[in-house]
């Protein structure tokens, strides 16, 4: 009698194992490949990671992505149906916004059972106004996560 | 590691049980022929056993094991199929004797895989075979016993299709529903395999078994923007090695026999003590 609790558990136990491991049941992954924007600052003559303190940002005709917040980086949602995006950003409420131009060429790509299809982009240009922002450098062209520094924004202030 | 000693522990509970019955019906049948094909090299004398092949002693040391073509199916799919009701497969399953410990195993089977959700639809089919051999390690009781506790090693080909009829991927900034196809793909894939199991005669000719093995891809299925749900025959189509477990019913169809010789055994002389 004992020995059939026994099968019988490990039976349960077994399913069990069988169960969890449909990985279309499951999205494992992150989906989110935001557009991972880094600030820094020459003070001095010194480059540094900054935080600027009132930063506001959206894409032009979409929501607010940040308002007035304290921020050392962004994260921008590309579009997934256009070849480009174009985004405003005020890093300070005194200082005059730029405005940023990203093309792109993207990729549907198959991210697993579980979570289905995503985008990846890949970065061809980016053209930004330079009122407050002093340079840019892409750093990663390839935009398959937010876990990367994609851009850096330069602002130099005496 | 825990799946594979879990696995074991569930077939092999089952199977000691049956295995027990198997190995007790033909004791007499031991008791009976083993000595007798020790002894038999004059005797000439031809030994009975269940299966009616006919094991014969010989001067010459040599005698007749029974040669069968076993042929089944794999009924692991059928709870495969229970939990992932996207892989609806067929698997047949087949071996030949070869020598006495020595089998060449085949497979094949058919495959069908849709999938739907809300974020895409697959559409996927294929056959697959394998080929291989089988080794049995599990040393004879009786000269007619068939029971293996065998190792063994394949070689595997599918030929597939897959496409996905609809994705949608969903932006929650944009708003924007993006939506697309992946065009009917044919795929060739290759692995190996390396498998360990046991088959018993619980009924004469009638066997059961298991085996467990895993699978190493040797092949690339993927794409740069697709990877298929289920290669037939294989399993994940995201994973480079799988593990998975057969559970077979087959039945013997013994329509030849096997000459076997005794193995050489050296015969020490007796050293004579001079005087």
């Amino acid at each position: 009698m004992k020995s059939i609790y026994q099968i019988l558990l490990t039976c349960f136990i077994f399913a069990g194992i069988i169960a969890c491991e449909n990985e279309t049941k499951v999205c494992d992954q992150t989906l989110r490949n935001d557009y991972h924007t880094h600030l820094m600052r020459k003070l001095n003559d010194k480059l540094s990671d900054t935080v600027m303190p009132k930063v506001t940002a959206y894409a032009f005709g979409r929501d607010t992505i940040y308002k007035s917040q304290a921020l050392g980086d962004l994260f921008f949602q590309l579009s997934p149906i256009a070849d480009s995006s174009l985004f405003y950003v005020k890093v300070d409420s005194s200082f005059v916004p730029d405005t940023l131009k990203i093309r792109y060429t993207r990729q549907q790509h198959f991210i697993s059972p579980g979570c289905g299809f995503g985008t990846y982009f890949n970065i061809d240009t980016v053209i930004t106004t330079m009122h407050t922002i002093d340079s840019v450098v892409i750093n990663n062209k390839s935009v398959t996560s937010s876990n990367d520094t994609h851009l850096t924004l330069y602002f130099f202030f005496d | 590691m825990t799946r594979i000693l879990l696995c074991i522990s569930f077939l092999t509970s089952i199977l000691l049980s049956v295995a027990a019955m198997a190995q007790n019906k033909p004791a007499a049948a031991k008791t009976d022929t083993l000595p007798k094909a020790v002894k038999a090299d004059t005797t000439h004398k031809v030994l009975a056993d269940s299966a009616k092949a006919a094991v014969l002693a010989h001067k010459d040391s040599s005698w007749f094991i029974p040669g069968a073509v076993r042929i089944g199916v794999d009924l692991s799919r059928i709870v495969s199929a229970i939990y992932y009701p996207y892989r609806k497969e067929v698997t047949a399953v087949a071996d030949a004797r070869i020598n006495s410990n020595l089998y060449a195993a085949f497979e094949a089977g058919y495959a069908n895989t849709p999938y739907s959700d809300t974020n895409y639809t697959y559409k996927g089919n294929g056959m697959f075979v394998t080929l291989g051999v089988d080794y049995n390690f599990l040393k004879r009781q009786y000269v007619s016993e068939k029971n293996m506790f065998y190792v063994g090693f394949r070689y595997g080909f599918s030929h597939f299709n897959y496409s996905v009829p609809t994705y949608s991927i969903k932006n929650t900034y944009w708003g924007d529903n993006l939506t697309g196809s992946v065009p009917k793909t044919a795929v060739n894939a290759h692995w190996v395999e390396l498998l360990v199991g046991l088959k018993v005669e619980v009924l004469k000719n009638f066997f059961m078994g298991w085996n467990i093995r895993e699978r190493i891809l040797v092949n690339n299925v993927k794409t740069d923007n697709m990877t298929p749900l289920v290669i037939p025959g294989f399993g994940n189509g995201s994973k480079r090695s799988v593990f998975d477990v057969q559970y077979t019913i087959s039945y013997a169809i013994p329509f030849y026999r096997i000459k076997e010789h005794a193995p050489d055994k050296e015969v020490k002389k007796k050293k004579i003590p001079k005087r």
